[in-house]
């Protein structure tokens, strides 16, 4: 009787699984008028996957990606020094980095935004710089603002990621004569890879979906995936929502792409793990 | 002097007030195996990890064949460390992990075959090449630690503790194994280990630590027999101790009886001191004698108090009447002696010469 399985498959069948079938559903129907005769095809699919959606589509995918990734690149020398640090220090440093995650996002993105106005300290100051840019309703802006948004929440995963990693391995692999960047080549991340891919995720899929960024510093001028889902759904001009859901599930199939190439580069990884010793680093 | 490989020159290493290693010299030599001995907290892994060069001393220089190496980082140094815990690369098989100082010297393909090939041979573990670490045996981990840290051929090879995780009979065998694989490469090992045994069995030189302090660097049979302090004495082997006065530079007298002893060391520097002079006596176990009856005038009337077979000796724990430390420890070959019961009344014979005196302790 594995009757304690009981309460989550019931929460993923009423939470997940129903609102996606539902959505699948809806994502077929032909025109967004409840009364409309039910016609069953792939028009909003159609439209989803041309101009100027598709473009969209790509650019999200791409700023999302790139985003993710400077995210972890900046988050993985940090956090793997906080991770070698003496137990004191190291929570001191893992609070100041956790703590901003205790302010409501909503509140930490608009401190963005006011930095980022034209008449903003931020811009005012790369103004002086000799730096004219325009932070606001663009797209550098946006992605200072998804990166700035997740970086916190991969700390605390690296962090632990980092913390398991055998000390003595890393200092053994430098004793055998690795440099800072060959340990890092060929003992850091290949040991770390699974944790990290998993990290990359974490932040790249709800990335991919972000509409309060784009929506607040983007001024809804610069369009991505997850602010069309959102004016599809709840825009104060023509919801539609079966274009809406069409939208959702290219979302879905989007991440689902990255997370398949994702692991079989990892599988590709472990299986020409001797080719990457020719990498000269 | 020439031959020393390398040299702690008066090393220290302080944390706030207190002192983990004070002032710490000697000098391995080239093709040695040399082992720092010490109770844990000694500060024997400390100065390990500073001539591999993951620590820094507080002050004092390390020296490698005359050159100072002190900040030199541990991948430019020429020597190999196997860690504690093996700390094998658990993604990389057998095989990559042995080769993996080779192929950090950018050595060609077929050298870095040949050289994990030997290595692999060297201890055993040829028909493991592809195996994964993870799937080995803790002896065997250790072998592939030991392979991986020669094959680059270090001139030098760091041991931390290395067979403190194994049982003992293979811990016995490892013993045997890496003194023959160090005769057989001429390579110098410098072997960190707090089990005297171990340290003895494999060792040309051993240096004693305690507190951060160099007690004495001498061979095993010196250490055993001319210990240098009453540490040395203590912590290698079983003492005893047998107060005595000591009458002059090589004379010795137990009070109570009016023994004489010879005395070839001593501890005390001002043997011009004067005498005469309280100390101790140091007797090995196999320096006693149990007898039945009192025949020699080198005898003290005793009770037994234990017998413990141990095999090959049977040893003996007795009491000396009126006697402040009491107990002496006295073992007797298994066979060819007198048995003695716990409560007979018995006589020790002792040694006369060759004897060690220390100082009466004034306490540090």
């Amino acid at each position: 009787m594995r009757w304690w399985g009981m309460p989550a498959k019931i929460w993923m069948s009423c939470f997940i699984l129903l609102p996606f079938l539902w959505l699948a559903l809806l994502s077929l129907q032909q025109t967004p008028a409840v009364n409309a005769p039910r016609q069953v095809d792939l028009h909003q699919y159609a439209r989803a996957l041309s101009p100027p959606f598709s473009n969209i589509i790509f650019n999200s995918v791409l700023t999302s990606l790139l985003a993710a990734l400077l995210v972890l690149l900046i988050a993985l020398p940090l956090t793997w020094r906080i991770s070698r640090m003496p137990q004191r220090k190291r929570n001191l440093w893992l609070a100041l980095f956790t703590i901003p995650l205790g302010l409501n996002f909503v509140v930490r993105v608009y401190a963005w935004f006011v930095l980022f106005r034209p008449e903003g300290l931020l811009t005012k100051m790369l103004l002086d710089l000799g730096f004219d840019v325009a932070l606001v309703s663009s797209q550098l802006g946006v992605f200072i603002g998804l990166i700035y948004g997740y970086l916190p929440l991969v700390f605390l995963p690296l962090y632990s990621i980092f913390d398991k990693l055998n000390q003595s391995q890393i200092e053994a692999a430098q004793d055998l004569g690795a440099n800072l960047l060959q340990r890092w080549w060929h003992i850091i991340l290949p040991e770390t890879r699974l944790g990290l891919m998993a990290c990359f995720l974490f932040v790249f899929v709800p990335m991919l979906g972000e509409y309060l960024i784009p929506r607040m510093i983007g001024g809804g001028l610069v369009a991505t995936l997850g602010t069309q889902i959102e004016s599809q759904f709840l825009g104060s001009g023509r919801p539609n929502w079966p274009f809406g859901a069409a939208l959702s599930l290219c979302l879905l199939a989007a991440a689902a792409l990255v997370l398949l190439v994702g692991f079989s580069l990892l599988r590709w990884q472990k299986s020409e793990r001797k080719a990457s010793w020719s990498l000269d680093l | 002097m020439n031959s020393a490989l390398l040299a702690a020159d008066c090393i220290s290493v302080r944390m706030g007030e207190r002192v983990i290693l004070n002032e710490v010299s000697l000098e391995v030599r080239e093709g040695e195996f040399f082992s720092l001995l010490g109770p844990s907290g000694c500060g024997k892994t400390t100065l390990l990890r500073i001539i591999a060069g993951f620590s820094q001393p507080s002050s004092g220089r390390l020296m490698w064949q005359g050159k100072d190496v002190t900040r030199l980082s541990p991948q430019h140094r020429d020597l190999n460390l196997v860690f504690q815990n093996y700390a094998l690369f658990p993604h990389l098989n057998v095989f990559e992990n042995v080769a993996f100082g080779l192929r950090m010297q950018k050595q060609s393909e077929p050298v870095v075959q040949t050289r994990v090939r030997e290595a692999l041979a060297l201890v055993r573990m040829e028909s493991h090449a592809l195996r994964r670490v993870t799937e080995l045996s803790g002896g065997q981990q250790q072998r592939i630690a030991l392979a991986r840290a020669i094959a680059p051929r270090p001139r030098m090879v760091l041991l931390d503790e290395p067979l403190g995780a194994l049982d003992l009979q293979l811990r016995k065998d490892m013993q045997w194994e890496l003194k023959s694989l160090q005769r057989q490469l001429g390579m110098t090992f410098l072997y960190v280990t707090h089990d005297q045994e171990e340290a003895f069995a494999m060792s040309d030189r051993i240096a004693i630590l305690s507190g951060g302090n160099i007690e004495q660097v001498s061979t095993p049979e010196i250490l055993y027999s001319r210990p240098s302090t009453r540490f040395v004495a203590q912590f290698i082997g079983t003492a005893n101790f047998i107060p005595v006065d000591k009458m002059s530079a090589h004379k010795a007298r137990h009070l109570s009886s009016g023994l004489e002893f010879d005395i070839c060391t001593s501890d005390e520097r001002d043997s011009a001191g004067n005498f005469p002079l309280k100390g101790e006596l140091l007797f090995r176990p196999e320096q006693l004698c149990l007898r039945k009856t009192a025949s020699a005038a080198t005898c003290l009337p005793v009770t037994i108090q234990m017998r413990q077979f141990l095999g090959a000796v049977v040893r003996y724990h007795v009491e000396i009447p009126g006697s402040k430390p009491g107990l002496l420890t006295i073992d007797h070959s298994s066979v060819g002696h007198d048995t003695f019961a716990p409560g007979e009344s018995a006589y020790v014979e002792l040694a006369t010469a060759n004897l060690c005196f220390f100082k009466e302790q004034s306490r540090r």
